[in-house]
């Protein structure tokens, strides 16, 4: 896929690629990595690592910086059988990923669906943690309220409903990123909509972002509830370094969520608050999340 | 609007090649709309057909077993005469509308036509109304 030069202008990197159990991935791999760990940077639901464009540059002068873009998001190969899109697989293909470029330490900085893949491989790997700075996300079973409500959000993804909201109408990259950012004077130019819109450009291309909310477990039972249910069991021996930054204005994870990790976390600074930040917090606040990431750089080895 | 509903026959008559507009590979995510559109295709034989606002008519059935790329669910196809040509996007995402509030009205409960019309109004969905 060709990346057009009007968005190529403000998503300047290399594509790098690895092929992982049979399915080719798309990444950045930026700066150098010194004697400071690798910042790997994750994304959520609808994105892919253009949402990074505006932090990278801040923090690779000091660090090596990595994001990849999941199966089924951004560059990377899309399976087009909604079943394989698992919290599982998209963790094991990233532990994979991290295993193949060798990181032996690690930063990672999460957001929305990047949370619980980060934290699944945290858990599973905390001698390669060096820290984590958490956004916007959770990593606890129980559903927030905006998740266990019909309207919109289990509406919007129901059956047949969700298939012609989510893949045929590209309802989350059309228009969830306009009302979940802050900043949307950035979205309605061009090139940032035209970059969120590239690797989405058909039904097909969607199904991962269609799969994404029906992998929310919202009572015991469903999907992906014991897996969540361990991961919070897990928070209070993450040993690491941790650093919240959140939008206050995100009606998807309040900044109650905030709170919660940093109770659970046992080393964790206090949440720092944008005010005027939505769920999507990349378009938001770049300039503090570069801060916040180069204080977990420059905190290593202290 | 109700969505239209044809027969076999009828929609024989108006079309003989089918293109897939609509998939879902998971009807039972929800099991509610699983056992309705279930009990729905069975009540017609495997197949329910329905003619969209735009005068294009619609098909409703499972996926045929052996699906090139294993998939499963129930998918919806418009049928077009052979040399044909397809309605636009837009026109099928209009004539899909009255289809997804069908489904809302046979399943009830939690799942309610205003519900649907709300979240269509706030992502902006063709056949939503603009404000709900």
């Amino acid at each position: 896929m060709e990346i057009p030069q009007h968005v190529r202008e403000i998503f300047p990197f290399q594509s790098r690629w690895m092929e992982v159990e049979g399915r080719r991935l798309h990444y950045l791999d930026e700066g150098k990595e010194g004697n400071k760990p690798t910042v790997v940077l994750l994304h959520g639901n609808p994105t892919w690592s253009f949402l990074y464009r505006e932090i990278v540059p801040r923090i690779s002068h000091k660090c090596r910086a990595v994001a990849l873009d999941y199966a089924g998001f951004g560059l990377s190969d899309k399976p087009l059988n909604e079943r394989w899109y698992t919290l599982e697989n998209h963790t094991g293909i990233f532990t994979e990923f991290i295993e193949r470029l060798r990181l032996k330490k690690v930063i990672l900085v999460v957001q929305d669906w990047g949370g619980p893949i980060g934290v699944g491989f945290a858990m599973e790997h905390p001698d390669r943690m060096a820290g984590m700075l958490i956004m916007n996300t959770w990593a606890w079973p129980e559903p927030s309220l905006f998740h266990a409500s019909v309207l919109p959000w289990r509406m919007m993804h129901a059956p047949f409903v969700g298939a012609h909201f989510f893949l045929r109408r590209n309802i989350l990259v059309e228009r969830g990123l306009y009302l979940s950012t802050e900043n949307r004077e950035k979205l309605k130019a061009g090139a940032v909509l035209d970059g969120y819109r590239l690797p989405f450009s058909s039904p097909e291309s969607r199904i991962g972002m269609l799969a994404f909310p029906r992998n929310i477990p919202l009572k015991p039972g469903d999907l992906n509830w014991d897996r969540m249910a361990k991961m919070k069991a897990a928070l209070p021996s993450f040993r690491f370094p941790c650093r919240l930054l959140w939008g206050e204005k995100d009606n998807v994870f309040p900044s109650e969520n905030a709170h919660k990790f940093q109770e659970m976390l046992p080393n964790c600074t206090s949440p720092r608050m944008i005010p005027h930040g939505r769920h999507f917090i990349q378009e938001d606040a770049p300039v503090e999340i570069a801060e916040e990431i180069l204080a977990l750089v420059d905190a290593w080895g202290e | 609007m109700a969505v239209q509903w044809i027969s076999k026959q009828e929609a024989q008559k108006l079309g003989e090649r089918e293109e897939r507009v609509l998939l879902e590979q998971t009807p039972g995510h929800y099991p509610e709309f699983e056992d309705f559109i279930g009990k729905e295709l069975e009540k017609k034989g495997g197949r329910l057909f329905f003619r969209g606002v735009s005068g294009a008519v619609y098909s409703v059935g499972r996926l045929p077993e052996g699906d090139p790329d294993e998939l499963r669910g129930v998918e919806v196809s418009v049928r077009t005469v052979a040399e044909g040509r397809m309605p636009s996007a837009e026109t099928m995402d209009l004539d899909l509308w009255p289809f997804l509030e069908w489904l809302m009205e046979g399943i009830d409960g939690e799942w309610t036509l205003k519900a649907l019309r709300q979240t269509g109004a706030i992502y902006r969905v063709p056949g939503a109304p603009e404000r709900a």
